[in-house]
């Protein structure tokens, strides 16, 4: 069941508000146990046969947590799993394998990895059965995130549930901003991306330049738009959510890039990976190892492709690169220069990110530099000779991957603008501007939703279950 | 006001906004339906149409679900415009063509296994083509959640067509429908259980400058199919299966396309797959009749005296008798193609594949195929140039 579903919207989300509301009223003891079962169904609607796998993982962690000496086996069993269903074929190639993998096992798995590794740590929290289900499958995070952390979950779940208007007309609007980033953004730009980073399609200069932008820009929408729906739903039930995305397109350097982009994920591997492996106590050149070791499982981490693993060693190199010119440059550049800087490099990384596989991806970045050639559309044949005044010699031959007629083009122009220059969700709701309950603002969101569910009759999948 | 109360506002509005818009347009929808998709027995099947006929599928399946028949014709558009559901072979049998444009052997497929569900199917009868012989989404309206899959398939359809009417592109229609600017060329294909108006393909044909005009961008699309792909021929043979559990006769049939559209094949290379691709569907006929089922296989495609009547182009008049143009028969050749195969009889037209008789068939159509090379040139020399 997608969040920009029919079936959703109309069936799902209204019962279990329904018996929140009821429950909240009556039994609100029994709130927990209302959430955890109905994410529970959730994650069956998806697929049944990996129920059991969600529960019995579950349980499993459950139990190691209540006995200290099982944390460290616990914690190998959850990457065994993950090593299973994830990296299988990817570590041992040509076994007919055969595993499906199950929807939103790396992010399961990572929560309660970092339940485990707490408890190992000391922490002497214990929580009910009922909460720490809910924590590990609560609906509006399961399938994509965010990587969730149980020291600023639980208490939510622990504490007693109160019924308060403002979380409903917050929870709403912030669930119709990001289905209006899906649908009405990431979808509509999806067309300009497939045909380009098709295999042996060598985009020209144009081609590849546009679709390489218009990646950028789904993935944003997408994958922010989920974050969105996630935080807006599970407000509406009084949970807040941690955020996800800062506007990660304005960052002025790689560092910041990755302090706004998918923040759970990165303070995961932060304070699981990169602190346990020395972070940055011993000296520059074992904080540049850790960066790369880092940023090498959390490529691997998005899929068990050589593909991902480039990305995350290009974003180490870059990170490494960083820190090693702040470390040696000490004249300032303006803020503008770092955000296109930093832009362009993040762009460049997603050619390796989306590809199928890595010669496809040199066949893009191939076509970014003009290797294969540049093509105007054939109706600039008329300005020719201006173009040979200037020393320029382009050939005529239209362009064959991208589709000018739809939508498409400018959808991303909207989302360009958006994502550069717009304040993004948290700062509309709350953190530099104030959305307070007026009239006017409340039909500008009925508005917007209405656009989206005219628009929504060809549903598609967010982009960041597939990891 | 407090807080609370504002932010009660606040959602009263959002929510009784969103759905007083939305209830609106799906009621307006609902009841106007421009693209009659829950049509059946009413007054607005006599609406005349545009000439393209948008969301068949949904009309198609779910008048299927209403009318039941007892007789269903799948495939793709050829079938759908040429065979005729009024004919006295099938006695007082309901015979319903559900055939799609643009669909492919898994749409088709589809079709069928959704027919089998809401109706005691006695006859299939199905035309396929080797270009077409695929499993990709040739119809892109056939979403597959209108396949039937149980007992309650009205009541989902329902909820499926309440959701299709919140829509853009379906409000917009019912707008032009009341305003009375939404097109009247054609009547939809329901009016006519199934069958496609002619009118409606004389206003596509129009469009594209006439019948001599449409000949080679038809050849062109048909050699460029994807098929035959052995994933199809898998699915075809479930079907089949599933069929004959159902008890239902099944009726293949190779489609009688222009002659040119099988000389295309020939020029793109695709001959041989083609020759391949009928003796896969021979074992398959010839094992589900072993199996106790009733199932045939017929070719009515090729080189043979219907086949290979003058275009416009060559012989000089306007229109073509057995012929839309090089990809569509009229009625008249449907009428035929039904008449060998459940009035008995054999004829000059049309070949029940068999085993025994396919390789000197094959040899036979190869002659012929060199033959029209040498008797028609102008088709030749238009097929070879495409």
């Amino acid at each position: 069941m997608l969040f920009n579903s029919f079936s959703f919207l109309f069936l799902y989300l209204p019962i279990v508000l329904a018996g929140y509301f009821v429950l909240l009223r009556w039994r609100p003891a029994w709130i927990a146990a209302w959430l955890a079962l109905a994410s529970l169904f959730f994650y069956g609607y998806w697929d049944t046969r990996y129920l059991p796998l969600l529960m019995g993982s579950i349980l499993f962690n459950y139990w190691c947590a209540q006995h200290q000496r099982l944390l460290t086996l616990g914690v190998m069993a959850n990457l065994a799993l993950l090593g299973y269903y994830k990296y299988a074929d990817f570590l041992v190639p040509g076994q007919d394998w055969d595993i499906l993998l199950p929807v939103g096992i790396s992010f399961f798995t990572f929560t309660q990895i970092a339940y485990l590794v707490d408890r190992h740590r000391g922490d002497r929290e214990k929580y009910g059965l009922a909460q720490y289900t809910l924590f590990v499958s609560y609906f509006p995070h399961l399938i994509a995130g965010p990587v969730l952390h149980h020291k600023e979950m639980m208490p939510q779940f622990s504490r007693p549930a109160r019924f308060n208007m403002e979380d409903i007309g917050i929870g709403l609007s912030i669930f119709v901003i990001g289905l209006a980033k899906k649908v009405l953004l990431a979808d509509p730009i999806s067309v300009l991306i497939a045909p380009v980073f098709t295999p042996h399609a060598q985009p020209q200069l144009i081609e590849a330049w546009i679709g390489t932008l218009a990646y950028t820009m789904q993935l944003y929408f997408d994958f922010s738009g989920y974050s969105d729906m996630a935080i807006g739903l599970s407000r509406l039930f009084g949970v807040r959510l941690p955020l996800n995305f800062n506007s990660p397109y304005k960052a002025a350097n790689i560092s910041e890039f990755w302090r706004r982009w998918h923040m759970t994920l990165s303070r995961f591997l932060r304070d699981y990976l990169y602190v346990p492996l020395g972070g940055n106590r011993h000296g520059a050149l074992n904080r540049y190892r850790n960066l790369m070791l880092t940023m090498l499982l959390g490529g691997l981490w998005h899929g068990a492709g050589w593909p991902f693993v480039a990305w995350g060693a290009l974003h180490g190199a870059y990170l490494v690169l960083h820190h090693g010119w702040q470390a040696v440059a000490r004249s300032s550049r303006p803020r503008w220069w770092g955000r296109c800087l930093t832009l362009l490099a993040v762009m460049l990384a997603w050619v390796l990110f989306r590809a199928p596989d890595l010669a496809t991806a040199g066949e893009v970045l191939q076509g970014l530099a003009g290797g294969n050639g540049v093509s105007l559309p054939r109706g600039l044949v008329r300005w020719a000779g201006e173009l040979d005044g200037l020393g320029w010699h382009p050939a005529f031959d239209g362009i064959r991957w991208i589709d000018f007629s739809g939508p498409a083009v400018p959808a991303l122009m909207l989302a360009i603008t958006l994502a550069l220059c717009a304040p993004n969700t948290q700062e509309l709701f709350g953190l530099r501007l104030r959305w307070t309950p007026a009239t006017w603002r409340s039909a500008l969101m009925a508005l917007t939703f209405l656009c989206c569910l005219f628009n929504m009759n060809r549903v598609s999948e967010f982009l960041y279950f597939q990891f | 006001m407090d807080a609370q109360a504002d932010w009660r506002h606040y959602v009263v509005v959002f929510c009784g906004l969103s759905l007083l818009v939305a209830g609106t347009a799906a009621a307006l929808n609902y009841h106007v339906d421009p693209y009659l998709i829950h049509q059946w027995d009413t007054p607005h099947l006599q609406r005349l149409l545009p000439g393209r006929e948008k969301l068949s599928p949904w009309g198609k399946t779910y008048a299927l679900a209403r009318f039941q028949p007892e007789v269903l014709y799948a495939g793709n558009s050829r079938t759908e415009l040429g065979l005729p559901v009024q004919t006295k072979l099938f006695g007082a049998m309901r015979v319903f063509n559900g055939a799609l444009s643009g669909a492919s052997l898994g749409d088709a497929a589809a079709m069928v296994r959704h027919a089998a569900t809401v109706s005691r199917l006695h006859t299939v009868v199905w035309g396929i083509d080797a270009p077409s012989f695929s499993m990709e989404i040739g119809n892109t309206d056939f979403d597959r959640a209108l396949v039937a899959a149980d007992g309650y398939y009205l009541l989902r359809r329902s909820l499926l067509n309440f959701k299709r009417a919140i829509s853009v592109d379906m409000t917009l229609d019912s707008i032009r429908v009341l305003r009375g600017t939404f097109g009247a060329v054609c009547q939809s294909s329901l009016a006519l259980h199934g069958q496609r108006d002619g009118r409606c393909v004389r206003d596509r044909i129009d469009s594209l400058g006439g019948t001599s005009a449409a000949i080679m961008p038809r050849v062109r699309d048909f050699a460029r199919g994807g098929g035959p792909t052995a994933d199809a021929m898998h699915e075809l043979d479930e079907t089949a299966r599933m069929l004959c559990r159902h008890g239902a006769r099944l009726r293949l049939y190779i489609n009688p396309t222009h002659a040119m559209t099988a000389d295309a094949l020939y020029w793109h290379g695709k001959w041989q797959a083609m020759e391949a691709w009928q003796a896969q569907l021979t074992v398959l006929a010839e094992r589900h009749r072993r199996q106790g089922c009733d199932a045939r296989i017929f070719d009515f495609s090729g080189f043979n005296s219907i086949t290979t009547e003058a275009p416009p182009q060559a012989g000089g008049a306007a229109e073509m008798k057995n012929y839309w143009e090089t990809s569509h028969y009229r009625t008249n050749v449907g009428h035929m193609v039904l008449t060998r195969m459940f009035g008995g009889g054999a004829g000059p037209f049309g070949v029940e594949l068999t085993s025994a008789m396919l390789s000197a068939y094959q040899s036979g159509q190869r002659a012929a195929r060199d033959r029209y090379h040498q008797m028609h040139p102008v088709e030749t020399a238009m097929v070879r140039e495409r």
